[in-house]
């Protein structure tokens, strides 16, 4: 790095990159400005930006009392629970059965392996009639836990299948270290496996997080007609057949995203660095 | 007690290496037992059964007079180090050495209690609070060491601990690893391949090869008195010399081995054994100290000769290593070959020997080693 010489080459480059992170920001702009309008601002200058104006109460409504669900505030309440609920059985369950799966050579870990690989294929509607009917007559219907428990269910293929990578590439030195040591089986995976698995956990966490967060069908479906709207939901309840404050519905979609965006912020290198793979000693 | 006891122990891996054969061992209590041997011997694969970290499905281990065959390896109540620590990298050192005392469940205040006095012994005081990705390969072996000894376990198995180090710091931490077993006297297991580490720390050796255990017994007597060809060159830097010779018997109570044009007599004691061998050839060996330039003293010495061509001549400082090319045909040397055999001699730093001079250097009986040339074990 340090024999860096800035050219004409580097110049172009940057000025590329600049132009790139502009368009990507475009999306935003347009977010954030329309959020901050009153109504007669958006239908007169939709692009213009409110900075002499803006509009903060449209924050407010769309909290409080937005759409046909009571606002956003009590669906972001749902959405949370129901995330971290998700996320944290997700981790548990797909990192201990992982971890199973990539430490047993037998046939039916190979064999389990296999159908968790084939979960992660096929497409989730196929069975979704089914998992409803299920879902009603064990009275799992819009209730917090059944839909942690389908969510879970629903990402645990595909979150086994990262562990199981994961775990494989990992040295068996420091469980054989911890069993000589005198760990019991819970022990060696609480105390030295999970530790190592940090960088794809995080992985797993965020994914299966943005997953359940923005998701807008399972919810839809699994929770209607009950006041455990979720964030999407709400946020579709926003728009009317007849009348749509569409400034409201920017408002209420960057409530959605902040959370988001904020984990990003903060994880980012940890999420990067579960993806590159691989643990540092 | 620490005692372990091996009995006709084999292993087979999935897949079909057969790794181990017949291993029969008996390592007594505070003893500094020594496996050494050649890469892919098996030393690393008895470690870990003794450890508990493969199957057995041939023969027996004893740790303390209990069988330990089905015994889980946390039951087994020994510590092992690993060739590459496997110190837990999310662990500061202190919670590294540690762990073996809260997976016991001993109280906070024993456990900081006696962390510390191991932190003491191996120095490492300063170091607790680190992350192993911290610390120097030195200081990563002694927590390790900490990690080992905190538990004052009935065994310690160590799979070449100091390979991971530089020659100095290796030298260092030999001395230091045979000062703190001898202080806490637990019974060890020390696997290297290297046979400098196996001679000076070793209060008993096993030499391996291919599986099998080819000698055991303490460094003087696998120096002294190898068992095989093997072990003869395996053990010794450079190992000993061998050469091929025809034993002929020139007279009555007179046996003599042919190198070139000279005749060196068999040692007395040896005749009876050697008899068998008059008229055919027998593998001679000879350590590379025994053939010097130092004038000899006793009588009789000068009963024998090699006498050779000097090829190349090495300066270490305390003395000159030098090889010598003899009339004579080396070890198990296809027929065509040229019959000549490269010896190592040491001389001494002040000896003016040249490369292409001729030298005959003398030969003590008694030094000589006699090997069947077919199975290459020592004949006594
Ligand atoms: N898990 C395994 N599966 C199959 N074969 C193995 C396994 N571990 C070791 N082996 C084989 O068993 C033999 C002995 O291996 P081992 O690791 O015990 O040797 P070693 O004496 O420790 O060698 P080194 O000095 O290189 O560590 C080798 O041929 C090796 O390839
Ligand atoms: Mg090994």
């Amino acid at each position: 790095m340090g024999a860096f010489r800035y050219t004409s080459r580097s110049f172009v480059r940057e000025l590329a990159m600049i132009l790139a992170a502009m368009l990507f920001s475009l999306p935003f702009y347009f977010l954030i400005a329309i959020s901050l309008k009153s109504d007669r601002q958006l239908t007169r200058e939709p692009l213009k930006p409110p900075l002499a104006d803006p509009n903060w109460g449209n924050y407010a409504d769309a909290w409080s009392n937005g759409g046909t669900t009571g606002g956003m505030g009590r669906a972001f309440f749902n959405t949370v629970i129901i995330t971290v609920g998700s996320v944290v059985c997700l981790v548990l369950v797909s990192s201990m059965t992982a971890y199973v799966i990539a430490r047993r050579t037998s046939k039916l870990s190979n064999g389990l392996y296999v159908l968790f690989v084939i979960g992660f294929i096929m497409p989730a509607t196929l069975g979704l009639v089914p998992v409803y009917v299920v879902m009603r007559s064990a009275g799992l219907l819009a209730t917090y836990h059944g839909i942690i428990i389908l969510h879970t269910a629903g990402i645990l293929p595909f979150a086994v299948f990262l562990y199981v990578g994961f775990i494989r590439a990992l040295p068996t030195e420091y469980e054989e270290a911890a069993q000589v040591d005198g760990a019991g089986m819970l022990r060696t995976f609480f105390r030295v496996v999970i530790p190592l698995l940090r960088p794809i956990t995080t992985t797993v966490a965020m994914l299966s997080g943005l997953i359940v967060w923005n998701d807008f069908f399972i919810a839809l479906i699994f929770m209607s007609g009950s006041s455990i709207g979720t964030l999407p939901v709400a946020l579709n309840s926003f728009v009317n057949e007849n009348y749509t404050q569409w400034n409201l519905v920017f408002a209420g979609a960057t409530i959605a995203i902040l959370p988001v965006l904020g984990v990003f912020v903060v994880a980012q290198r940890q999420f990067v660095r579960g993806l590159a793979g691989g643990i540092r000693g | 007690m620490g005692t372990i006891g091996i009995r006709g122990l084999g292993k087979v891996y999935p897949g079909g290496t057969r790794a181990l054969r017949d291993l029969d061992l008996e390592i007594a209590d505070g003893e500094f037992m020594v496996f050494v041997g050649p890469s892919g011997c098996g030393k690393t694969t008895a470690l870990r059964m003794i450890a508990g970290l493969e199957t057995i499905e041939e023969g027996e281990i004893s740790i303390g007079g209990t069988v330990v065959n089905r015994v889980e390896p946390r039951k087994r109540d020994v510590a092992m180090v690993f060739q590459n620590y496997a110190l837990y990298p999310h662990m500061s050192v202190y919670d590294n050495i540690a762990f073996p005392l809260q997976c016991e469940g001993r109280r906070k205040q024993e456990i900081k209690e006696r962390v510390e006095e191991a932190a003491r012994l191996l120095g490492l005081d300063e170091l607790l609070k680190r992350k192993p990705r911290a610390l120097s390969g030195g200081q990563r072996q002694r927590v390790a060491m900490g990690r080992a000894i905190v538990r004052k376990p009935q065994a310690f198995l160590l799979d070449e601990p100091l390979s991971n180090l530089d020659a100095k710091l290796r030298m260092q931490m030999r001395a230091e690893l045979s000062t703190v077993q001898r202080t806490l006297g637990v019974t060890t297991v020390y696997v290297t391949h290297d046979q400098v580490e196996a001679m000076t720390m070793g209060t008993r050796i096993a030499v391996m090869r291919d599986g099998l255990l080819q000698q055991e017994g303490t460094p003087e007597l696998v120096y002294g008195r190898p068992s095989n060809m093997f072990v003869a060159t395996f053990i010794g830097s450079p190992g000993m010399n061998l050469l091929s010779c025809p034993l002929v018997a020139d007279g009555p109570d007179d046996l003599r081995c042919v190198v070139g044009e000279e005749r060196i007599p068999a040692p007395r004691e040896m005749h009876r054994a050697l008899e068998r061998f008059a008229g055919s050839e027998v593998v001679v060996g000879v350590r590379p100290e025994k053939l010097t330039d130092a004038p000899r003293a006793a009588a009789g010495d000068a009963a024998g000769r090699l006498r050779g061509e000097v090829t190349v001549v090495e300066m270490l400082g305390h003395e000159r290593l030098v090889q010598v090319e003899l009339p004579g045909r080396p070890v198990a040397a296809d027929p065509g070959a040229a019959d000549k055999v490269t010896v190592y001699a040491r001389f001494s730093p002040a000896s003016p020997v040249k490369p292409l001079e001729t030298v005959a250097i003398p030969v003590n009986p008694a030094d000589l080693h006699f090997f069947d040339p077919e199975t290459g074990e020592a004949i006594r």
